[in-house]
Protein backbone atom coordinates (compact mmCIF):
# COMPACT_ATOMS: atom_id res chain seq x y z
CA UNK A 1 0.00 0.00 0.00
CA UNK A 2 0.98 3.44 -0.81
CA UNK A 3 -0.06 6.24 1.26
CA UNK A 4 0.61 10.13 0.62
CA UNK A 5 -0.53 12.76 3.05
CA UNK A 6 -0.58 16.04 3.13
CA UNK A 7 2.90 16.14 0.92
CA UNK A 8 4.09 19.73 0.02
CA UNK A 9 6.84 20.49 -1.69
CA UNK A 10 8.39 24.24 -2.75
CA UNK A 11 11.41 25.60 -4.41
CA UNK A 12 12.87 28.93 -4.51
CA UNK A 13 12.48 30.84 -7.28
CA UNK A 14 14.08 34.35 -7.63
CA UNK A 15 13.18 35.97 -4.02
CA UNK A 16 10.48 34.19 -3.61
CA UNK A 17 9.42 30.33 -2.45
CA UNK A 18 7.39 28.94 -5.77
CA UNK A 19 5.03 25.97 -4.46
CA UNK A 20 5.00 22.79 -6.62
CA UNK A 21 3.38 20.25 -4.64
CA UNK A 22 0.34 21.72 -2.50
CA UNK A 23 -0.65 18.91 0.03
CA UNK A 24 -0.96 15.94 -1.80
CA UNK A 25 -2.75 13.17 -0.34
CA UNK A 26 -3.68 10.21 -1.95
CA UNK A 27 -3.49 6.18 -1.52
CA UNK A 28 -2.70 3.42 -4.21
CA UNK A 29 -3.89 0.15 -2.45
CA UNK A 30 -1.18 -3.11 -3.15
CA UNK A 31 -1.24 -4.50 -6.36
CA UNK A 32 -3.25 -1.77 -7.82
CA UNK A 33 -1.93 0.61 -10.78
CA UNK A 34 -1.86 4.25 -10.87
CA UNK A 35 -1.91 6.89 -13.89
CA UNK A 36 -0.53 10.05 -13.22
CA UNK A 37 -1.09 12.57 -15.50
CA UNK A 38 -0.44 16.34 -16.05
CA UNK A 39 1.16 18.99 -18.09
CA UNK A 40 4.87 20.01 -17.98
CA UNK A 41 5.75 21.31 -15.02
CA UNK A 42 2.84 20.05 -13.09
CA UNK A 43 4.66 18.48 -10.87
CA UNK A 44 4.66 14.93 -11.84
CA UNK A 45 8.41 14.29 -11.63
CA UNK A 46 8.90 15.77 -8.35
CA UNK A 47 6.31 13.55 -6.62
CA UNK A 48 7.69 10.42 -8.30
CA UNK A 49 11.74 11.99 -6.64
CA UNK A 50 9.57 12.48 -3.68
CA UNK A 51 7.71 8.69 -3.68
CA UNK A 52 10.81 7.31 -4.45
CA UNK A 53 12.87 8.93 -1.38
CA UNK A 54 15.41 10.46 -4.11
CA UNK A 55 14.04 14.24 -2.90
CA UNK A 56 12.64 15.61 -0.05
CA UNK A 57 9.59 17.05 0.82
CA UNK A 58 8.60 20.40 3.09
CA UNK A 59 5.81 18.12 4.59
CA UNK A 60 4.12 15.54 4.53
CA UNK A 61 4.25 11.39 4.25
CA UNK A 62 5.22 9.17 2.14
CA UNK A 63 4.19 5.87 3.53
CA UNK A 64 5.27 2.20 1.43
CA UNK A 65 3.48 -0.34 3.48
CA UNK A 66 4.45 0.46 6.85
CA UNK A 67 7.72 2.79 6.61
CA UNK A 68 7.60 6.43 6.43
CA UNK A 69 10.15 6.85 3.64
CA UNK A 70 11.12 9.91 4.37
CA UNK A 71 11.46 9.53 8.25
CA UNK A 72 14.40 7.11 7.68
CA UNK A 73 18.14 8.50 6.88
CA UNK A 74 19.76 8.98 4.24
CA UNK A 75 21.42 5.28 4.21
CA UNK A 76 18.48 3.36 5.18
CA UNK A 77 16.35 5.42 2.88
CA UNK A 78 19.13 3.77 0.01
CA UNK A 79 18.79 0.69 0.95
CA UNK A 80 15.04 0.71 1.41
CA UNK A 81 15.15 2.01 -2.26
CA UNK A 82 17.46 -0.62 -3.33
CA UNK A 83 15.28 -3.63 -1.74
CA UNK A 84 11.68 -2.32 -2.12
CA UNK A 85 11.64 0.30 -5.10
CA UNK A 86 11.84 0.03 -8.73
CA UNK A 87 12.06 2.13 -11.23
CA UNK A 88 11.15 1.94 -14.82
CA UNK A 89 12.64 5.41 -17.33
CA UNK A 90 11.73 6.91 -21.06
CA UNK A 91 15.01 6.42 -22.06
CA UNK A 92 15.74 2.91 -20.18
CA UNK A 93 18.48 3.85 -18.88
CA UNK A 94 20.68 0.36 -19.34
CA UNK A 95 23.99 -0.45 -18.51
CA UNK A 96 25.59 -0.88 -21.90
CA UNK A 97 28.35 -3.07 -20.60
CA UNK A 98 26.40 -5.23 -19.24
CA UNK A 99 24.40 -8.30 -21.22
CA UNK A 100 20.74 -8.25 -20.65
CA UNK A 101 20.25 -10.82 -18.51
CA UNK A 102 23.48 -9.40 -16.60
CA UNK A 103 21.58 -6.26 -16.31
CA UNK A 104 18.05 -8.18 -15.06
CA UNK A 105 20.31 -9.67 -12.83
CA UNK A 106 21.53 -6.41 -10.95
CA UNK A 107 19.23 -5.11 -8.75
CA UNK A 108 19.17 -8.84 -7.13
CA UNK A 109 22.62 -8.44 -6.56
CA UNK A 110 22.85 -5.07 -5.58
CA UNK A 111 20.23 -6.77 -2.60
CA UNK A 112 22.52 -9.70 -2.41
CA UNK A 113 20.09 -12.32 -3.53
CA UNK A 114 22.27 -15.75 -3.98
CA UNK A 115 23.51 -16.15 -7.77
CA UNK A 116 21.84 -19.20 -8.38
CA UNK A 117 18.44 -17.56 -7.39
CA UNK A 118 19.07 -14.98 -9.34
CA UNK A 119 19.60 -17.24 -12.59
CA UNK A 120 16.71 -18.68 -11.88
CA UNK A 121 14.88 -15.17 -12.01
CA UNK A 122 16.72 -14.10 -14.79
CA UNK A 123 15.33 -17.10 -16.69
CA UNK A 124 11.50 -16.78 -15.73
CA UNK A 125 11.70 -12.88 -15.91
CA UNK A 126 13.28 -13.85 -19.96
CA UNK A 127 10.81 -15.70 -20.90
CA UNK A 128 7.65 -13.78 -19.27
CA UNK A 129 9.38 -10.41 -21.32
CA UNK A 130 9.69 -12.43 -24.34
CA UNK A 131 13.71 -12.08 -24.60
CA UNK A 132 14.67 -15.88 -23.75
CA UNK A 133 16.99 -15.92 -26.85
CA UNK A 134 18.90 -12.45 -26.15
CA UNK A 135 20.18 -13.42 -22.53
CA UNK A 136 23.48 -12.52 -23.80
CA UNK A 137 23.40 -9.59 -25.98
CA UNK A 138 24.04 -5.72 -25.48
CA UNK A 139 21.26 -3.83 -25.02
CA UNK A 140 22.53 -2.03 -28.09
CA UNK A 141 21.83 -4.48 -30.26
CA UNK A 142 18.10 -4.34 -28.99
CA UNK A 143 15.23 -2.35 -30.44
CA UNK A 144 13.75 0.37 -28.12
CA UNK A 145 10.86 -2.19 -27.53
CA UNK A 146 13.15 -4.76 -26.64
CA UNK A 147 15.37 -2.49 -24.37
CA UNK A 148 11.97 -1.60 -22.26
CA UNK A 149 10.99 -4.90 -22.21
CA UNK A 150 14.48 -5.99 -20.66
CA UNK A 151 14.43 -2.60 -18.40
CA UNK A 152 10.88 -4.07 -16.89
CA UNK A 153 11.96 -7.40 -16.04
CA UNK A 154 15.13 -5.79 -14.34
CA UNK A 155 12.73 -2.93 -12.37
CA UNK A 156 11.01 -6.05 -11.08
CA UNK A 157 13.47 -8.49 -10.88
CA UNK A 158 14.05 -8.10 -6.80
CA UNK A 159 10.34 -7.95 -6.13
CA UNK A 160 10.07 -4.52 -4.95
CA UNK A 161 6.68 -2.89 -3.51
CA UNK A 162 6.49 0.46 -5.37
CA UNK A 163 7.53 0.18 -9.19
CA UNK A 164 7.94 3.71 -10.56
CA UNK A 165 7.63 4.26 -14.03
CA UNK A 166 8.45 7.69 -15.79
CA UNK A 167 7.20 7.78 -19.20
CA UNK A 168 7.81 4.06 -20.00
CA UNK A 169 6.50 5.07 -23.69
CA UNK A 170 7.66 8.07 -24.22
CA UNK A 171 10.58 6.84 -26.40
CA UNK A 172 8.78 3.98 -28.71
CA UNK A 173 6.09 3.84 -31.21
CA UNK A 174 2.50 3.71 -30.71
CA UNK A 175 2.33 -0.03 -31.10
CA UNK A 176 5.42 -1.17 -29.24
CA UNK A 177 4.17 1.38 -26.45
CA UNK A 178 1.19 -0.68 -26.04
CA UNK A 179 3.07 -3.87 -25.78
CA UNK A 180 5.33 -2.87 -23.06
CA UNK A 181 2.11 -1.09 -21.26
CA UNK A 182 0.65 -5.09 -21.69
CA UNK A 183 3.61 -6.62 -20.21
CA UNK A 184 4.07 -4.02 -17.58
CA UNK A 185 0.53 -4.05 -16.19
CA UNK A 186 0.41 -7.89 -16.19
CA UNK A 187 3.58 -8.28 -14.77
CA UNK A 188 2.88 -6.15 -11.46
CA UNK A 189 -0.76 -7.51 -11.18
CA UNK A 190 0.82 -11.14 -11.19
CA UNK A 191 3.16 -9.88 -8.71
CA UNK A 192 1.11 -7.36 -6.62
CA UNK A 193 3.19 -4.73 -7.45
CA UNK A 194 1.90 -1.13 -6.47
CA UNK A 195 2.34 0.62 -9.65
CA UNK A 196 2.55 4.25 -10.54
CA UNK A 197 3.01 5.38 -13.91
CA UNK A 198 3.88 9.09 -15.38
CA UNK A 199 2.30 8.96 -18.27
CA UNK A 200 0.59 11.43 -21.34
CA UNK A 201 -1.16 8.24 -22.95
CA UNK A 202 -4.50 8.35 -22.62
CA UNK A 203 -3.87 4.28 -23.44
CA UNK A 204 -1.74 3.65 -20.57
CA UNK A 205 -4.28 5.55 -18.37
CA UNK A 206 -7.06 3.37 -19.38
CA UNK A 207 -4.92 0.50 -18.35
CA UNK A 208 -4.68 1.76 -14.77
CA UNK A 209 -6.94 1.37 -12.01
CA UNK A 210 -7.14 4.98 -11.08
CA UNK A 211 -5.98 8.10 -12.48
CA UNK A 212 -4.27 11.04 -10.13
CA UNK A 213 -4.88 14.12 -12.23
CA UNK A 214 -2.06 16.68 -11.40
CA UNK A 215 -2.48 20.89 -11.99
CA UNK A 216 -0.42 23.37 -10.86
CA UNK A 217 0.75 21.09 -7.59
CA UNK A 218 -3.04 19.79 -6.90
CA UNK A 219 -4.89 16.50 -7.73
CA UNK A 220 -8.05 17.48 -9.22
CA UNK A 221 -9.37 14.14 -9.96
CA UNK A 222 -8.78 10.55 -9.02
CA UNK B 1 29.97 -10.49 -2.25
CA UNK B 2 32.01 -7.47 -3.66
CA UNK B 3 35.32 -7.83 -5.30
CA UNK B 4 37.17 -4.22 -4.53
CA UNK B 5 34.43 -2.92 -3.09
CA UNK B 6 32.42 -3.36 -6.02
CA UNK B 7 29.42 -5.92 -6.79
CA UNK B 8 30.78 -8.43 -9.76
CA UNK B 9 28.57 -7.16 -12.03
CA UNK B 10 29.82 -3.47 -11.54
CA UNK B 11 33.31 -4.62 -11.78
CA UNK B 12 32.20 -6.19 -14.92
CA UNK B 13 30.51 -3.44 -16.37
CA UNK B 14 33.55 -0.83 -15.78
CA UNK B 15 36.39 -3.39 -16.95
CA UNK B 16 34.10 -4.25 -20.28
CA UNK B 17 33.68 -0.26 -20.74
CA UNK B 18 37.73 -0.11 -20.67
CA UNK B 19 38.11 -2.26 -22.66
CA UNK B 20 35.58 -1.27 -25.21
CA UNK B 21 37.39 1.98 -24.89
CA UNK B 22 40.91 1.17 -25.30
CA UNK B 23 42.47 4.17 -26.10
CA UNK B 24 40.86 6.19 -23.88
CA UNK B 25 41.69 3.93 -20.96
CA UNK B 26 45.10 4.35 -22.33
CA UNK B 27 45.55 7.89 -22.71
CA UNK B 28 44.25 8.53 -18.77
CA UNK B 29 46.34 6.03 -17.67
CA UNK B 30 49.20 7.42 -19.07
CA UNK B 31 47.74 10.92 -18.33
CA UNK B 32 47.98 9.62 -14.48
CA UNK B 33 51.34 8.15 -15.04
CA UNK B 34 52.63 11.79 -16.51
CA UNK B 35 51.07 13.65 -13.38
CA UNK B 36 52.43 11.49 -10.42
CA UNK B 37 55.99 10.96 -12.46
CA UNK B 38 55.46 15.36 -12.95
CA UNK B 39 54.62 15.71 -9.01
CA UNK B 40 57.33 12.90 -8.17
CA UNK B 41 60.24 14.80 -10.46
CA UNK B 42 59.27 17.88 -8.91
CA UNK B 43 59.48 16.82 -5.14
CA UNK B 44 62.64 15.36 -5.74
CA UNK B 45 64.13 18.07 -7.09
CA UNK B 46 62.87 20.15 -4.13
CA UNK B 47 64.18 17.80 -2.03
CA UNK B 48 67.75 17.98 -3.76
CA UNK B 49 68.05 21.68 -4.12
CA UNK B 50 66.76 22.30 -0.75
CA UNK B 51 69.74 19.62 0.92
CA UNK B 52 72.02 21.08 -1.26
CA UNK B 53 71.43 24.46 -0.32
CA UNK B 54 71.57 23.33 3.75
CA UNK B 55 75.14 21.52 2.82
CA UNK B 56 76.77 24.25 1.40
CA UNK B 57 75.47 26.90 4.10
CA UNK B 58 76.80 24.51 6.66
CA UNK B 59 79.94 24.32 4.28
CA UNK B 60 79.88 28.05 5.23
CA UNK B 61 79.09 28.51 8.47
CA UNK B 62 79.16 25.44 9.75
CA UNK B 63 76.39 24.36 12.52
CA UNK B 64 76.43 27.69 14.08
CA UNK B 65 72.54 29.22 14.68
CA UNK B 66 73.93 33.07 15.10
CA UNK B 67 75.98 35.12 12.91
CA UNK B 68 77.73 38.44 14.01
CA UNK B 69 78.47 40.51 10.27
CA UNK B 70 80.07 43.88 10.77
CA UNK B 71 76.96 46.68 9.29
CA UNK B 72 79.84 48.12 6.67
CA UNK B 73 82.81 46.16 5.72
CA UNK B 74 84.50 43.87 7.49
CA UNK B 75 84.17 43.31 11.60
CA UNK B 76 86.80 44.90 13.89
CA UNK B 77 89.06 41.82 15.21
CA UNK B 78 88.45 43.68 18.70
CA UNK B 79 84.95 42.55 18.67
CA UNK B 80 85.38 39.08 18.49
CA UNK B 81 88.53 39.66 21.24
CA UNK B 82 86.00 41.41 23.53
CA UNK B 83 83.48 38.27 22.73
CA UNK B 84 85.88 35.58 23.41
CA UNK B 85 87.56 36.93 26.53
CA UNK B 86 83.74 37.30 28.26
CA UNK B 87 83.46 34.54 30.78
CA UNK B 88 80.54 32.52 30.39
CA UNK B 89 80.57 33.48 26.64
CA UNK B 90 79.44 30.53 23.96
CA UNK B 91 80.73 28.78 21.55
CA UNK B 92 81.65 31.12 18.98
CA UNK B 93 84.56 31.58 15.75
CA UNK B 94 85.45 33.80 13.48
CA UNK B 95 85.22 32.73 9.79
CA UNK B 96 86.65 35.31 6.94
CA UNK B 97 85.09 34.61 3.28
CA UNK B 98 86.07 35.97 -0.32
CA UNK B 99 85.90 35.39 -3.62
CA UNK B 100 88.99 34.52 -5.57
CA UNK B 101 90.18 34.03 -8.79
CA UNK B 102 93.05 31.58 -9.95
CA UNK B 103 95.16 32.42 -12.47
CA UNK B 104 94.31 30.79 -15.83
CA UNK B 105 90.96 29.59 -14.81
CA UNK B 106 87.75 31.12 -15.42
CA UNK B 107 85.63 32.07 -12.49
CA UNK B 108 85.85 32.50 -8.86
CA UNK B 109 85.87 30.48 -5.99
CA UNK B 110 84.93 30.74 -2.34
CA UNK B 111 87.57 30.98 -0.01
CA UNK B 112 87.21 30.57 3.70
CA UNK B 113 89.58 31.46 6.35
CA UNK B 114 88.79 29.63 9.62
CA UNK B 115 90.61 29.48 13.36
CA UNK B 116 90.87 25.62 13.34
CA UNK B 117 91.00 25.23 17.21
CA UNK B 118 87.78 27.18 17.45
CA UNK B 119 85.92 25.70 14.64
CA UNK B 120 86.11 22.37 15.55
CA UNK B 121 82.61 22.71 17.63
CA UNK B 122 80.82 23.59 14.65
CA UNK B 123 82.43 21.66 11.49
CA UNK B 124 81.78 18.33 11.80
CA UNK B 125 85.17 17.05 9.66
CA UNK B 126 87.66 20.06 11.04
CA UNK B 127 88.60 17.19 14.39
CA UNK B 128 89.13 14.48 11.24
CA UNK B 129 91.10 16.73 9.72
CA UNK B 130 93.21 18.05 12.90
CA UNK B 131 94.01 14.79 13.74
CA UNK B 132 95.66 14.47 10.42
CA UNK B 133 99.24 15.30 12.03
CA UNK B 134 101.03 15.88 8.12
CA UNK B 135 97.85 17.88 7.34
CA UNK B 136 97.81 19.47 11.03
CA UNK B 137 101.66 20.61 10.38
CA UNK B 138 101.36 21.76 6.78
CA UNK B 139 97.83 24.21 8.05
CA UNK B 140 100.29 25.58 10.81
CA UNK B 141 103.41 26.10 9.56
CA UNK B 142 102.73 27.42 6.15
CA UNK B 143 101.11 30.53 5.40
CA UNK B 144 98.79 30.86 2.81
CA UNK B 145 97.60 26.90 3.18
CA UNK B 146 94.24 25.97 2.12
CA UNK B 147 92.19 22.97 1.73
CA UNK B 148 90.55 22.33 -1.65
CA UNK B 149 87.83 19.68 -2.26
CA UNK B 150 88.58 16.66 -4.05
CA UNK B 151 86.43 18.66 -7.07
CA UNK B 152 87.74 22.38 -6.86
CA UNK B 153 91.22 20.23 -6.81
CA UNK B 154 90.64 18.23 -10.64
CA UNK B 155 89.10 21.25 -12.00
CA UNK B 156 91.87 23.42 -10.89
CA UNK B 157 94.15 20.74 -12.01
CA UNK B 158 97.00 22.11 -9.94
CA UNK B 159 97.48 23.79 -6.07
CA UNK B 160 98.33 27.19 -6.88
CA UNK B 161 96.21 29.44 -6.30
CA UNK B 162 96.90 33.08 -6.60
CA UNK B 163 95.45 36.93 -6.16
CA UNK B 164 92.80 37.28 -4.81
CA UNK B 165 90.09 40.53 -5.00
Amino acid sequence: MLSVQELQKNYRSGGGLQTVLDKLSFQVPQGEIAALLGASGSGKTTLLNLLSGIDTPDGGRVNIDDADIHALGEPQRTLFRRRHIGFVFQFFNLIPTLTVGENIALPMELIGTRPQIAQERVGTLLDQVGLSRMADRYPETLSGGEQQRTAVARALSHRPKLLLADEPTGNLDEVTGRQVISLLTDLVRDQRTTLVVVTHSHAVADAADRVLQLQNGQLIGQ
Amino acid sequence: MTILGLPPLMLRAGLRYQLRHRWQALLALTGIVMGVTVVLAVDLANGAAKASFALSSKQLQGAATHRIVGAVGELPDAVYRQLFTTPGHPPMAPVITTRVRVDGHKGRMRLIGLDLFAEGVFRDQLPGLIQNKASLGGWLSRPGSAALSASAAATLNAFRAVGST
